[in-house]
Formats: structure tokens, C-alpha cells, sequence
């Protein structure tokens, strides 16, 4: 079997070394992956959360999940064209949900400070009444 | 250049209010809304006569952003502008109001700071038109700005971007309000936002990996050269229904739809009265927008009908949901929130009857949000001035408001007959038009809903108009005198703003065709 390095050749019967580019999108398919299911567990650790501490985790968690796997979706082997604009598209992803994390977080501190906390404390995303 | 205008005027316009003294800023934002308006008017003109365009605009390290100027676009930018320009006004002639009442001491709304009633039964603090914009003027005219930006995004990353930019600005606009269950609504809001954002981008980065393509007429391309039928698997084009789907996910809960909406009536009848009317007449069809260019642009075929159908059944879980709630509650601003809920059901038919290949339904559903963001926020604005006029935000509290406030009540009642989709106005022309797409495509299932939507609003609004016209047991004038007329500028602008479905309703034919101008290229050409 022919190697891409002149003199040496391969033992018969074995594959041929996969491109570095297939490489690459194999290694990103499996990221993706697995930020996915980060993603998925922080949805889920939102949801069943009943105080703004378990909520943050878990949205915390959601936001790493989705940073990570748009960092694999938007990786150079894949966006090839804008490989660039990939790193930009994660750093942007990044700052703006841990901007949006922190606002919340500061919400959610203001809320817990409130002396009236006890009469209205949240034990859900939603209000649901009237 | 009228496009580039209409995008940075607010965005310039935030920055220059953040630096002028308290007293000039409602000044400047009107005049950056007036400009923001009348470049929208002149982009849409330009579109009118020489169709839809598009512009690659390119970045430093080889980043991309796709402005499209296309009919979709251009018609909710002006409608964005047009409620804009409404708000702001309303809302500078009643910071000057406030600023003159608080030297003689009769501060507006200073009254109403008791009472509160989860059932939305709103203290001052919500009832105040600028409590809380002529504080927050920039990041007011900055959420216009990111709304704008949204519509006319081309590409996936900056329509993230931009959605993430709405949500926190509208979030922010909504604690504001200063109280508890202001800033409460606010963080749900924000926390509701974030999960939504977040599943989006999760969505989008399977999408990136799918078809290695930002741009939304490079992802299109991408899927029309290799269709999932013949490229399964997680790797290649066969992800991209996995990733539509992930990402509708997330738009289902920015719309949202039933059962997802649970975070918008707080948010929306807790907001500062100049927040409400483009948090519910404008904000709330952006995630809708994006959907369209995703579903209908860019992968028209990608949408399964078995999908297609369940996204119109929870459009009609929300019509029934939000029409039910809407009888129910109690206060005005609530009632209208509700409503909101309520007519997003309806506009998401349009995906249902977009997969049976009717154009109709695409343009009459987005004709049914252009109708619905004037008439929305004329009634929240009119709701605005009579919960101070009575101090408190309650229906029952209207009783005889029509003979002090008919202004007030004209707009709601005009508002209200294009919500429930009478002629002559823009809510007949949208509904008709979804009517007609569900009965041409075989999905009479969905005329029904609409019809039956219509009744429920026919309901609501009945309710909150009927103890207008009813004498209240006790007259709030001095000595028992009955309670003289009283009107005021910012009436006349709720009322031109209901007006404005009049005309639109009077002239549907060419509200349809500016919608479709570019509507088969919207991808974006190269």
C-alpha cells in the first residue's frame, strides 16, 4: 500500500491513514456530541430547580454545554470557508451568554436581599397565576 | 444608505441620550425615533421599486454579516419604528407632565403605590408611562436597535447575537420597574431568555456543523446540494433537521407558545407602561421572524408535516390557553398580556399552511403580526393612561372611563376590532388571508381555530370595554359632580396608532406584496 511520504509503505491489508480534515470533523462530531448532552443536563438541572442557586447551576451548566458545542460546530475543519469567523462566532457566544449569566445572577441576588423575600419566593420560571 | 440609516440611528442614538442631561433625553429620542421612522419609510420604498437586497459585509478574520433587505425585513422594521416613534412620544409628553406636576406637587401616579394583586392588579410602578424609560432611555433605543438588527439578519451567528441582545435589554427594561414583582418578572424573564438563547445556539452550531456554513443562503445552498434523504447520519446534511428542530425549540420558548409562555404575562403587564407596547406588539415577533427564514427560506423542505402540524397545534394551544387566561384576568395590563399569548397562536399557523406550499399563508400570517403590533401597543398605551387616571391597573376600575377618557377607549375598542378580525382593518385583511390558506390547502382544522380565536378575542375585549361604558357607583369628580371629559396628547397618539390598522386594513393588497418583495431570495444572494 502506497504511503504519502516517498520510501515507506504500509503493511498490506491495513487502511489507509484517514485525511487530517475527516480527522478533525470525526473529533468535532464527537464534541458536538458532547455538548450536547451537557447542554441537555443543564436543561434539565434548570428546570427541576425550585431557588435561583439551582437555576444559575444549571443554566451555568446549559451555557457550557452550548459554548462547547458551538465550538465544535463552528470548528476550522468544518466551517472551512470562515474558519476565522468559527473562533469568533465561540468568543462571541461565550462573552455574550456569561454576560447574560452574570446580569442574571445580580437579579437574582437583588431578589434574595429583598426583606419581603419570605412572601413571594419563586418555585418556579413561571408565575402562573390570574 | 436609508437602510444603513434606520440601523444606526437608535444604536448612535443610545450612546448620544447616555451623555445629554435627564431633561434633553426625551428631546433627542424622539428625534432619533423620528429619523429611525422616516429612513425605514424610505428603505421600504427603495424595496418597493427595485425589490429586495442584500449586502455581505465583510469583517476582520474572516467573519461575515448578511443584511437583508427584504420585504419581511423591511415591513416589521417600519413597524418597529412606527410603534417606536408611538412610545416615545407618548412617553416624552408624559415625562414633561411629570416633571411639571412634581413642582406643584402633584406627582402622577404617586397613589397607587398599596395596592397589589398577583392576579395583576398592578401597583403605580407599572402604571407610570416613563418610571422607568426616562431613566433607561439608552437601553430603550438600544433593544429598538437590537430588534432591527435581528430583522435584517442574514446570517446565524448575528441573529444569535441579536436575540441574546433583545432578551437581556427587555429583561433589564422590565426589572426596571423598580419594585419586587418588577425586578421578579424581570429575572424569570431573563432567566426564561437565556434557556431560549442557549437552546438556540445549540441548534445553530449543529446547523454550522451540518452544512459548515453561517450565512443563511450558504446553509440553503448547502442543504440543496445535499439533501438529508440521500446523506443521513449526524455528520453531514443529515443533522440539519435535528438542528432546525433543536433550535425551534428555543423559539418556541422566546415566542412563546403554550406551553412554554408562562414567563410572558408577568413580564409584560409588570413592565413600565413605555416598555409593555414593544415588549408585546413588537419584541415577541421576532423569534417568529426567525423561524420563518429558517423553516420557510431556507429549508422549506427540511420542516416534516407531522412536525409542521404539531408547531400549528400549539399555536392553537396558545389561542385557547392565552383567550381563557385573557377572560380570567383581572387587570388591564394582564388581560392584554394574555391577549399577546393569545394572537401569537395565531401567527404560528403560518408554518403548517407554509409546509403545504401556500404562499398566502406565509404573507397573511406575517401581515397578521404587522396588525397586530399597532393595535397591541395602542391598547397598552391607552391602558397606561386610564390605570393612572384610576389609579390602579384593574378592569373594574374602568367603570365610566369612556365618558372621562374617550380617547383612551376609542383606541382600545379600534384596537380591539382588528385583533378580533373585523373589517375594515389590517386584522381582517391577516385573517382572511390565513382563512383562505386553510381552507385552499385541505387544513380546515386550523380555519377553525381561527375562528374560533376570533370569538374568544371577541370575548376579552367585550370584557374590558363593557364596564367603560357602565356609570361607576360613585363619581370621582369633586362634590359628586359627574367627572368632566379629559384628554390628552398622548390619547391622540394611542389613537392614531389603533388608526394606523384602519389604513392598513383599507390598503392589504399592497401591505401583501410589499411582504413578499424578495420573499424567494431571501436567503441572500452572494
Amino acid at each position: 500500500v502506497p504511503s504519502d511520504r516517498p520510501g515507506r509503505t504500509l503493511p498490506r491489508g491495513l487502511p489507509s491513514p484517514p485525511p487530517t480534515r475527516e480527522a478533525g470533523r470525526v473529533t468535532a462530531t464527537g464534541v458536538l456530541g458532547a455538548g450536547v448532552v451537557v447542554a441537555a443536563v443543564g436543561l434539565v438541572v434548570t428546570f427541576r430547580g425550585t431557588r435561583w442557586p439551582g437555576r444559575l447551576l444549571g443554566l451555568t451548566v446549559l451555557a457550557l454545554g452550548a459554548v462547547v458545542t458551538s465550538a465544535a460546530g463552528a470548528a476550522p475543519t468544518t466551517v472551512e470557508r470562515h474558519a476565522g469567523a468559527g473562533v469568533v462566532a465561540v468568543l462571541a457566544a461565550a462573552v455574550t451568554a456569561a454576560g447574560m449569566l452574570t446580569v442574571l445572577r445580580w437579579l437574582a441576588r437583588r431578589l434574595d436581599d429583598d426583606p419581603e423575600r419570605p412572601d413571594a419566593a419563586p418555585t418556579s420560571l413561571d408565575e402562573g397565576r390570574g | 444608505v436609508s437602510v444603513a440609516i434606520t440601523l444606526l440611528a437608535p444604536v448612535l442614538g443610545a450612546g448620544l441620550v447616555a451623555l445629554l442631561p435627564r431633561g434633553r433625553r426625551a428631546a433627542a429620542a424622539l428625534s432619533i425615533a423620528l429619523a429611525t421612522a422616516a429612513a425605514a419609510i424610505a428603505a421600504l420604498w427603495v424595496a418597493w421599486r427595485g425589490g429586495a437586497r442584500s449586502w455581505r459585509l465583510a469583517g476582520p478574520w474572516d467573519t461575515e454579516v448578511v443584511v437583508l433587505a427584504d420585504g419581511l425585513a423591511l415591513v416589521l422594521v417600519l413597524t418597529t419604528a412606527v410603534v417606536g416613534t408611538a412610545v416615545v412620544a407618548v412617553a416624552a409628553i408624559d415625562e414633561a407632565r411629570h416633571t411639571g406636576g412634581r413642582a406643584t406637587g402633584d406627582r402622577a401616579g404617586a397613589r397607587t403605590r398599596d395596592a397589589h394583586d398577583p392576579r395583576g392588579d398592578l401597583p403605580g410602578a407599572a402604571t407610570a408611562v416613563t418610571a422607568t424609560v426616562a431613566a433607561n432611555w439608552p437601553g430603550w433605543l438600544g433593544l429598538w436597535a437590537a430588534v432591527q438588527v435581528l430583522l435584517v439578519a442574514g446570517d446565524l451567528l448575528t441573529i444569535y447575537l441579536a436575540l441574546e441582545v433583545v432578551g437581556l435589554l427587555g429583561a433589564v427594561l422590565v426589572a426596571g420597574g423598580g419594585d419586587r414583582p418588577a425586578v421578579l418578572a424581570g429575572t424569570r424573564y431573563l432567566a426564561a431568555e437565556l434557556v431560549a438563547s442557549l437552546t438556540v445556539l445549540v441548534g445553530f452550531a449543529l446547523l454550522w456543523h451540518a452544512t459548515g456554513a453561517f450565512a443563511l443562503a450558504d446553509v440553503a445552498a448547502a442543504l440543496a446540494a445535499a439533501p438529508s434523504a440521500t446523506a443521513p447520519g449526524l455528520a453531514g446534511p443529515g443533522l440539519a433537521g435535528p438542528a432546525l428542530a433543536v433550535a425551534t425549540l428555543g423559539l418556541l420558548l422566546k415566542v412563546p407558545l403554550a406551553p412554554l409562555h408562562l414567563w410572558l404575562p408577568a413580564a409584560h403587564s409588570r413592565a413600565p407602561g413605555a416598555v409593555s407596547p414593544v415588549l408585546s406588539g413588537v419584541v415577541v415577533t421576532t423569534a417568529t421572524v426567525v423561524a420563518v427564514r429558517l423553516w420557510v427560506q431556507t429549508a422549506p423542505t427540511a420542516l416534516p408535516p407531522a412536525t409542521a402540524q404539531l408547531l400549528g397545534g400549539l399555536g392553537v394551544a396558545a389561542i385557547v390557553w392565552g383567550g381563557v387566561a385573557a377572560l380570567r384576568a383581572t387587570g388591564t395590563k394582564r388581560l392584554l398580556a394574555y391577549s399577546t399569548v393569545s394572537q401569537l397562536g395565531q401567527l404560528w399557523l403560518l408554518l403548517p399552511l407554509a409546509r403545504a406550499g401556500s404562499a398566502d399563508g406565509v404573507s397573511g400570517g406575517l401581515l397578521h403580526a404587522v396588525a397586530h403590533a399597532p393595535a397591541k401597543a395602542s391598547m397598552l398605551l391607552a391602558a397606561a393612561v386610564l390605570a393612572e387616571d384610576a389609579g390602579r391597573d384593574h378592569v373594574d376600575a374602568l367603570d365610566g372611563v369612556a365618558s372621562r377618557r374617550p380617547l383612551s377607549v376609542a383606541a382600545i375598542g379600534l384596537a380591539g376590532v382588528s385583533l378580533i378580525g373585523l373589517p375594515p382593518t389590517a386584522g381582517f385583511a391577516a385573517k382572511w388571508q390565513l382563512l383562505d390558506a386553510s381552507l385552499a390547502t385541505g387544513q380546515w382544522w386550523w380555519a377553525v381555530a381561527i375562528a374560533g380565536g376570533g370569538l374568544l378575542t371577541a370575548a376579552y375585549v367585550t370584557r374590558l370595554l363593557t364596564p367603560a361604558f357602565v356609570p361607576p357607583d360613585r363619581e370621582p369628580g369633586p362634590a359628586g359632580t359627574p367627572a368632566a371629559a379629559r384628554r390628552d396628547a398622548r390619547e391622540v397618539v394611542a389613537l392614531v396608532l389603533a388608526a394606523t390598522t384602519l389604513v392598513l386594513g383599507l390598503r392589504p393588497v399592497e401591505a401583501l406584496t410589499l411582504l413578499e418583495v424578495g420573499a424567494a431570495a431571501a436567503g441572500g444572494t452572494p
